[in-house]
Formats: structure tokens, C-alpha cells, sequence
């Protein structure tokens, strides 16, 4: 070579360069340089993608996690623990799984969370999963991200039969299949619906969190005493197990009715049954109401137990005033005691199933009638019939008390709320009123009543009409207090309160406070009209209450709007 | 925040500083590889730290090495004479015996870019959070754009000596080939790394490692090997060439690629600064260099503090990422402390690079820079090799498992270098092997990630 390949100066038989110092043997061809390193790339990267498509994606253990695995792309497996979580407005997917070792939060987002929802491979609560995905190590917090829907594998495991009263806190992320009927449905919160399923051995609640029906649809309707197939997982809310559908769909209505009590003989039923649910058949031998409810002797060929309504039971049974002495009753609740006593309580009025109307009232007719005056504390539990004028009427929150007077002496009748209700004539039931009444002589706090148990056991002979002064409603004083007046004037404002409600009426002379109690409020005719601008006319029992001047009304027909 | 912590945060970022000062020197070392191995010690031998202080630690060490960097970027990687007139303008200055001057205006942008961090303080933590839910989502088809960009700004450049014709259409497309190729196969690498990495997962947190060192530093090392230049003497000048106008300019500019670079994922500086010269149309050799400078400390340290912003805490730049593993800044007090931290480190980074500069000089006028370029070769492979190894032998492998992860951190190495002397040797732009994180994140983003796994046999 003559001449630099360097420099392309004449170089002559020089072995370097005399100009540049390039050596002129033994040089490396840019060329060569050039074709190495593109078959170096790309022959590489073929070796390496041989490689790497035959390297399994490495399992990890959740505990293993550590910052030096920050992006790797590794496979968990697992039990779903929590979630999953899906909105579909931001396309992000959720859910945890944990393994023996501890647990992982799993992501997806966009096109993967929505392949996987289209595919239906989103794993439920308590599913098997193997997930691949890349490991995102934050703090104390660990993720795993899906990057390939077909790297989710979904194992979900076979149902068990089970009853309800067998599950137990054991049973946590096992997988179920139970019957029941509704008892209650309920929303605790938005986003969470709650379905009580009772069987003969128990209950448990079935969860549908909104998620749930964001991922499988809505929820079909449920009303209570159907009766439902339920597969799921069972979770644990506060250490009581509760069971989580994968799916809307895994809530099947049943067409036969799933029992919730055992039939139970009455002369059967001890304190060993006390919590038991059980359904009981007779017939009604006595029936009153007191102050929380209505409750009725049972008996069933000689033994007899008490069946307790609350008053919300009471209230939303179909026929109340069938309920009484003489009724064939078949009713289902749970066994409770109360002062040593045997009691059933139905939870819910569809409990309660009136086969045959008793007769009415409490004994009807064939209760004696005796002068007021004869009653004493001997009688107590008596059933009597009393006549008499009512020379007094008291409001209390859970019924009225009217004093009977018949010029021989006094009592007092006493009518609980579900009485009240069921009176034939609540208008002409007021001061000077005769009437006549049969119920049972009770004693209270050293006064002898008469409680009728059933307001058809309330006659009103000739109707009472109250009767007080009309007053300008500027012009009440506290010399006032104690009086009962007649007030009327336009609806300023009203106002709830604990017990009932406020209501400011003006005449144009200037306010006072109509203040009805709840008893009367919810009674009072055309309560809705209690607005402001309304007219009302009110007669009560003037009081002062921290220096404000109020009429309170004793009975509801003593309030009138127009 | 008493002062007591407020004074120990500070004195572990100057800690960092320092440590960064000395490794930045080592040509082709990146920071984060350092930091990935103290991570790997955490892992290994328990915490021997806070993880606050560690992180404080950490910023002194990038604060340290966007500023440093420089020294060996411009000393240790000389052009021959064949490219003298291509290549970066802070070499060209260094081939006119004013290395010491081009070192001194990155530095000089470099405290731009930092007093731009302290200044943005105030308003970071309204400014950032807006913009990131502006902006969220729309990065995709923004990321789209900036590729296409990059490729599509690449020109024909041809010797146009060559006859008309094939020859003379090759000659001209031949470096646009070669972008192009190493573009996408870049990307196939970046793939098989994503979707089916033969690293053990222990050492996943540097699953790029072997990969950047193969792409980026090692063809930088073989290039040094290659060339057959003698530096000249170099000139320790008194000022530099440079108004206060232009160094205003110069950071503006910078401080606008860095700011893109660390606020958009996958984006780095290199792509940042390159976008934001082209915006603002920069044609002074000067002015260049002062936005490097200022870009590569915006671009590093400012994605570092993206994390440490009340109410955003985003995750930008390997070392966020890493220290995220640990620890995560809830307060604002933190920030603030690493606002004073990056303000102390820079200006202390600064005069140690004048310094070092010095050094360095000093130091190629008695070793050839082809024996430095030889350390750092068996430097970086060792690297390479020990990192895979030691995360497979603290994640309970056997001695042979960890050789075989080591090898395998070789292999990728040697595939990158591959790759990565494509640009080098067929004069495309080297940006080009930024396909590695570019391709598969961009098409992810797009939900077409897993479809191309899929085309390539990386999913089962």
C-alpha cells in the first residue's frame, strides 16, 4: 500500500504513516465494523428473544416482594381476599390476593380491565388466581400490575351445600351454596345491599356490594319471604360470616318456599328454645295491647304461650282487629322469656297468619256491667264493662287516659295508641262524652284502669264535644297557665322537635305556640295542611315551657285546619 | 420539621454530593447505578439508613451528578478527526484547548437550571398537580408525537459524491436507515425486557441496566478504544466566553427541555433538551452548551423533586422510582427541605466542578484516555454482571443460578452494545436507542402493547 489510508498522503514502504502516525498494516475495515454490528443486534437479539420465550414468567411468593423486585414481571398466585373493584368511567380494575405469605394488590386499567370484564375472567371474591404481571414496589405497599388479560387464570372452587345457622368464622373464603328466605333487605350505606336469609337452622347475610353490580349487572329485586338459592364466598364482617356472590346471577329465586321455623308444639317450648325460631299454630285465648305493641295468649291444646307484636308488627298486619279471642293464629318468631314467661316474637307482620277472625273485642258482652263504684283493687284483672261520662282527658306518649264518671265514682279508661286508632267514633270520644267500655281492671300507680283491649270494645253512647273560651292569641298570659283555651290564627312556621312538633299560630295579634305531642300530631286530621299560611283552630291546656307561653292540645280532634 | 432534621437532611445531601462528586468522574458511570447498588444493599443487608435520609442522600448524589457529568462527558470522549466537526459542540471546544471553558458554561447552566428549581418552588405545588390532570390524559398520543418528531427530524446526509442513482440514494439514507433500525430494534429489545426478562425478579429494579450500559455507555467506551486522537494541551482560561444575556438564553432553553423531559414519563433529557433546542431555534455553540447544562439538571434533579411536590409526589427518573420503594415524602416541609438541599448541592457541585475540571485535566495529560476508557469498560461489565447475580443470590438463588443471571446481564449488554453502535458507526442520531423504553411504553399506552407481545411469541 502506498498510500495512508488514514490520510491518503504518500506514504511509500513506511509500516505507519511519517504524517498522520496512522499504521498502514493491519487496520480494522469501518465496513466490517459496520456489518458486525448489525448482525451483533440483531443475531443478539434473536438469541435473546430465544431465550427469554422459553424462560417461565418466575412465581413469587408475596412475602418475597421487595424494593430489588421493583418492574418485575413475575406470576402470584393466590385467594382473592378483597375486591374486586371496577369503574368502568376511568376503565380501572382492582383486587387483592393474598397467599400464605401475605398480600398483593392487583391492577388492571383501560383495554386489559376491559378484555377482562368483556371476557368475563375478572375473578371474585374467594376465586384461585395465577397472575402475571409487572411488580410495582411502593414503601410498604406492593401492586402488581396486568399488562396481558391472558395472564390472569381464574380457579373457582366447587360450592358446598350448607345451611345457614352452620356457617361459621371458620368458614372464611370458603365457598357455599345455601337456601333461605328473605328475611330483610337493607342499605346500609350507598353501594352496599345486605339480604338477611333465614333457614330453619339460622341466618346470614348475603352482601352485594354496588362493585359487584357494576361488574355483573343489577341486582334482581328482592322482597321479603322469597325464598333463594345463594352460591358464594364467605367473608367476615366484624367476625360474623356473610356471603359475597361472584355474581348477580349466583341469586336464584326458588319456586318452593324454604321453611325458616320448625313447627314447635306450644307446651313444648322451654328456655332452651330461648333464640330459636319456630312456628307456632292455636288459638287466640286473650289479647291486649300495651305500650310498646299488642301481644296475645296462644294455646294449643291446653298450654298456652304469649306471642308479642311489636308495634311496627302490629301496625303492618292486614287485619289487627282480627286478632282477637277466639282467632286461629299461626305465627312465627324467635322464642325469648321475659319474667320467666315464655314469649314468641314475630320479627315481621307476614309472620303473623290470622287462618280464622276471632270473634271481637275482648269478651264482648258477656263482661259484666258494674257501677263504678264497685270497682276496687279486688277486681284487678277483672274483665268488666263500665259506663260514665268523661269529665277529664290526659295525654300521654303512648295513649290517652279519659276519667269515667258515673255519680257512683270514677275510673280511669285507658287507651293505648292501637286502641285508639281502632275507634269506631275518635271524634265524639272527648270531654263529656258517655261511654261505654269493657276491658280489663288494672292498676296503676295506686289508680285502678279499665284497658279495653281492641278499640270495637269502645262504645261511644253520646259523643262529647270540649268546650273553652276563644282567645286572641296575643293576648295569653302566664296567669293563663293551667287553663284550657280555644286559639286560632294563621300557621307562622313550624318547627320538629324530639317528641312532636312546634307549630306558631298568629291571629294578627300576635304568636303563640301550638305545641302537639306526637301521640296527637300524627292523629290530628289533615296533618299534612299543618303548613305555614294554613288557618288552624286549636283548643288545649295552656303551659310555659323556659318563659314561652304554649297550647297544647290532649286529643287529636282537638286541632282543625282548613 | 425541627431544625435538627432540617440540618441532618441537608448534611446527608452534601453527604451525596460529595460521594457523587468522586463517581461521577468515571466516564459512563451513571448515578443510578450506583444508587441501584446501595438499594441492593438495603435489600441485602437491612436498612443501614433512614429511608428520608437515604432519599436525601440520593438528591445530593444526582443534584452532584447533573452537574459533574460534564467532566468526563467532555475529557473522556474525544472525536477523531474525521468527526471533529459533527460532533457535540463541548468536544469541538475541547479540540481548541477549551475544554476547561466548555465545562465551565455547562456548569454556569447548571446553576440556572437550579435557581429555575428554587424559583418554581412557590408555585410547583399548584402548577404541577394542574397540569399533570390536564395533561394525564393525553400523554399517549403527546409521547406519539414527540417519536414521531424524533424520527422524522433525522435528515439525509449524504457526501453527494457518490454517482446519481441507488448508490447516491443509499449514501444519502443510509444514517436515516440506520435511525430507523435502531429505533425499532431497540424496541424489540425493550419488549423482550418488559414482557419476558431473563433477569432474575430480585434485580428487576435495574432490568434496564444491562441494557442502557450495552446502548449507551459501552459504544461510547468503544468508540474511545477506537479513535486515535491526541488531546491537545488544554487552556485554564481566567473567563468565559459568554454574556449574561446568553446564559439566560441558554438556560431558558434548557430549563424548557428539562421541565418537558421530567414531567412526561419515558421522555428523557437528551429528548427533552433536543425538542427544546429545536423550539427555540439555537445556533451559538455557547448558547448550546449553557442549555445542556441547565437541561440535564433540570431534567434529572427537577423529575427527582417532581416527587417530593405537595399533593403530586409523581414518580419521574430511575432514582425516584428506586427511592420510592422505600419511602414517600408526605409533607411540605419535605419539600422545601429538598428545595434548600438542591440549592446547597448545586452550588457546591458547582465549584467542585471547577475543581475536578482542573483535575481531569491534568489527569488525560498523563494517562491516555483509551486506559481510562479500558477501566471503565471492565467496570461496566463487572457492573453488568454483579448486579443480576447478587439480586439472584439475595433472592435465595444458587451460586450457579447467580452466575447464570450474571451471564445473562452480559447478554443483554452485548445485544444493547449492538444496537447501540449501529448510530455510532452509521451516523444516525444515538437518541434513536431510546426505542428500548419509547416503543413498548408508548404502544401500552396505546393498549397495543400486549397485541405486539403477542405477534413477537412473548406471551404464551
Amino acid at each position: 500500500m502506498s498510500h495512508c489510508p488514514s490520510c491518503g498522503r504518500y506514504v511509500g514502504p513506511y509500516e505507519a504513516c511519517p504524517y498522520c502516525g496512522a499504521r498502514i498494516e493491519g487496520r480494522l475495515p469501518f465496513r466490517a465494523m459496520k456489518i458486525a454490528a448489525v448482525l451483533l443486534a440483531s443475531l443478539g437479539l434473536a438469541v435473546l428473544w430465544f431465550v427469554a420465550v422459553r424462560s417461565p414468567i418466575p412465581t413469587v411468593q408475596a412475602g418475597q416482594v421487595g424494593a430489588t423486585m421493583n418492574f418485575a414481571y413475575v406470576r402470584i398466585e393466590g385467594q382473592v381476599v378483597r375486591g374486586p373493584l371496577y369503574y368502568p368511567d376511568s376503565g380501572y380494575l382492582s383486587f387483592t390476593v393474598a397467599d400464605e405469605t401475605g398480600e398483593v394488590r392487583v391492577a388492571a386499567y383501560r383495554t386489559t380491565a376491559e378484555t377482562l370484564r368483556a371476557e368475563g375472567r375478572i375473578p371474585a371474591f374467594g376465586d384461585h388466581v395465577s397472575v402475571a404481571g409487572t411488580l410495582r414496589v411502593q414503601g410498604e405497599s406492593t401492586s402488581l400490575t396486568i399488562n396481558v388479560p391472558e395472564h390472569v387464570e381464574v380457579f373457582r372452587p366447587e360450592a358446598e351445600p350448607r345451611t345457614l345457622g352452620s356457617l361459621t368464622p371458620d368458614d372464611y373464603l370458603r365457598r357455599v351454596r345455601v337456601r333461605g328466605q328473605v328475611w330483610s333487605v337493607r342499605q346500609p350505606y350507598e353501594g352496599l345491599t345486605l339480604i338477611t336469609l333465614r333457614d330453619t337452622t339460622g341466618a346470614a347475610e348475603v352482601a352485594v356490594p354496588q362493585r359487584l353490580e357494576r361488574l355483573t349487572g343489577e341486582l334482581l329485586p328482592l322482597e321479603p319471604g322469597q325464598s333463594v338459592e345463594v352460591v358464594g364466598t364467605v367473608d367476615l364482617y366484624r367476625d360474623t360470616p356473610q356471603i359475597v356472590p361472584a355474581s348477580v346471577m349466583d341469586l336464584v329465586l326458588l319456586p318452593e318456599e324454604v321453611p325458616v321455623a320448625e313447627p314447635a308444639q306450644i307446651g313444648m317450648l322451654t328456655e332452651a328454645d330461648v333464640g330459636r325460631m319456630v312456628e307456632v299454630s292455636g288459638t287466640v285465648t286473650w289479647a291486649e295491647p300495651f305500650s310498646a305493641g299488642f301481644k296475645f295468649g296462644l294455646g294449643d291444646g291446653g298450654a298456652e304461650v304469649t306471642v308479642l307484636l311489636w308495634q311496627d308488627t302490629y301496625e303492618g298486619l292486614p287485619d289487627p282487629a282480627a286478632l282477637a279471642p277466639g282467632a286461629q293464629v299461626r305465627a312465627i318468631g324467635e322464642v325469648s322469656t321475659y319474667r320467666g314467661e315464655i314469649e314468641v316474637i314475630p320479627a315481621r307482620p307476614m309472620d303473623v297468619e290470622v287462618l280464622v277472625p276471632g270473634t271481637g273485642g275482648t269478651v264482648g258482652s258477656t263482661a259484666p256491667e258494674v257501677p263504678l263504684s264497685a270497682l276496687n283493687l279486688d277486681r284487678v284483672g277483672e274483665i268488666v264493662t263500665v259506663q260514665g261520662t268523661v269529665v277529664d282527658v290526659v295525654s300521654f306518649s303512648s295513649g290517652f287516659k279519659f276519667t269515667l264518671d258515673d255519680g257512683t265514682g270514677q275510673v280511669v279508661l285507658l287507651l293505648w295508641l292501637a286502641t285508639y286508632d281502632e275507634l269506631a267514633d275518635p271524634a265524639g270520644l272527648n270531654l263529656s262524652a258517655r261511654v261505654r267500655a269493657t276491658g280489663r281492671v288494672e292498676e296503676y300507680e295506686g289508680t285502678l284502669q279499665v284497658v279495653p283491649a281492641s278499640g270495637v270494645d269502645v262504645e261511644v253512647l253520646t259523643p262529647g264535644q270540649a268546650e273553652a273560651p276563644l282567645r286572641k292569641t296575643g293576648s295569653l298570659t302566664v296567669d293563663d297557665v293551667g287553663t284550657r283555651v280555644a286559639v286560632e290564627g294563621a300557621i307562622a312556621r313550624t318547627e320538629p322537635f324530639s317528641g312532636g312538633q312546634r307549630v306558631w299560630i298568629d291571629d294578627g295579634t300576635g304568636e303563640v305556640i301550638l305545641l302537639l305531642w306526637d301521640n296527637v300530631y300524627r292523629r290530628v286530621p289533615e296533618q299534612d295542611r299543618l303548613i305555614p299560611g294554613a288557618w288552624v283552630r286549636a283548643m288545649g291546656i295552656v303551659e310555659e315551657y323556659r318563659g314561652r307561653l304554649e297550647v297544647v292540645p290532649v286529643l287529636p280532634r282537638d286541632v282543625k285546619t282548613r | 420539621m425541627n431544625t435538627v432534621d432540617f440540618v441532618t437532611g441537608l448534611l446527608f445531601a452534601v453527604a451525596g454530593a460529595l460521594v457523587a462528586s468522586a463517581l461521577s468522574l468515571v466516564p459512563a458511570l451513571h448515578i443510578y447505578n450506583v444508587a441501584g447498588l446501595l438499594i441492593l444493599g438495603t435489600a441485602a443487608l437491612g436498612p443501614f439508613l433512614p429511608p428520608e435520609h437515604l432519599a436525601m442522600l440520593f438528591l445530593g448524589m444526582v443534584t452532584s451528578y447533573a452537574i459533574l457529568n460534564t467532566i468526563p462527558s467532555i475529557f473522556l470522549s474525544a472525536p477523531d478527526d474525521s468527526t471533529v466537526f459533527v460532533v457535540l459542540p463541548g468536544q469541538k471546544y475541547l479540540m481548541q484547548r477549551r475544554g476547561y471553558e466548555a465545562a465551565v458554561l455547562t456548569g454556569a447552566g447548571g446553576l440556572g437550571g437550579v435557581a429555575v428549581l428554587a424559583l418554581l418552588t412557590p408555585i410547583a405545588p399548584h402548577l404541577f398537580p394542574a397540569l399533570r390532570a390536564i395533561l394525564q390524559r393525553h400523554i399517549h398520543w403527546i409521547l406519539w408525537t414527540v417519536i414521531a418528531y424524533m424520527l422524522l427530524s433525522e435528515w439525509p446526509k449524504g457526501t453527494d459524491r457518490q454517482p446519481p442513482g441507488w448508490r447516491r440514494w443509499w449514501d444519502g439514507w443510509k444514517s436515516l436507515a440506520a435511525g430507523l433500525v435502531t429505533f425499532l430494534l431497540s424496541g424489540l429489545l425493550g419488549f423482550v425486557l418488559m414482557y419476558r426478562s431473563i433477569l432474575p425478579p430480585a434485580s428487576a429494579y435495574q432490568n434496564l441496566l444491562p441494557a442502557f450500559v450495552g446502548l449507551f455507555a459501552v459504544p461510547w467506551v468503544l468508540q474511545n478504544l477506537l479513535a486515535r486522537v491526541e488531546l491537545p494541551e488544554q487552556f485554564v482560561a481566567k473567563s468565559a466566553d459568554a454574556t449574561p444575556w446568553l446564559v439566560l438564553r441558554g438556560t431558558f432553553a434548557g430549563a424548557l427541555g428539562g421541565l418537558f423531559a421530567a414531567f412526561f414519563p419515558v421522555v428523557t433529557g437528551g429528548i427533552g433538551g433536543f425538542i427544546a433546542g429545536h423550539a427555540t431555534a439555537q445556533r451559538d455553540d455557547r448558547l448550546f452548551i449553557i442549555s445542556q447544562g441547565a437541561s440535564k439538571v433540570v431534567y434529572y434533579v427537577g423529575g427527582f423533586l417532581l416527587f417530593f411536590v405537595p399533593g403530586l409526589h409523581l414518580t419521574r427518573g430511575g432514582m425516584a422510582w428506586m427511592v420510592s420503594t422505600l419511602w414517600r415524602p408526605y409533607t411540605p416541609h419535605e419539600y422545601y427541605l429538598a428545595v434548600a438541599a438542591v440549592v446547597l448541592t448545586g452550588v457546591l457541585s458547582f465549584f467542585l466542578l471547577l475543581g475536578l475540571t482542573r483535575l481531569a485535566i491534568r489527569l488525560v495529560a498523563r494517562v491516555h484516555y483509551r486506559w481510562i476508557s479500558l477501566g471503565t469498560l471492565i467496570l461496566l461489565l463487572l457492573i453488568v454482571a454483579a448486579v443480576p447475580a447478587a439480586g439472584e443470590w439475595i433472592g435465595g438463588g444458587t451460586p450457579a443460578s447467580a452466575l447464570r443471571a450474571g451471564l445473562g446481564g452480559l447478554l443483554i449488554c452485548g445485544v444493547a452494545t449492538g444496537i447501540g453502535l449501529v448510530p455510532v458507526l452509521w451516523g444516525s442520531r444515538r437518541m434513536n436507542c431510546m426505542g428500548v423504553l419509547l416503543l413498548p411504553i408508548g404502544l401500552n399506552m396505546v393498549g397495543a402493547g400486549a397485541t405486539v407481545a403477542r405477534w413477537l411469541g412473548l406471551i404464551p
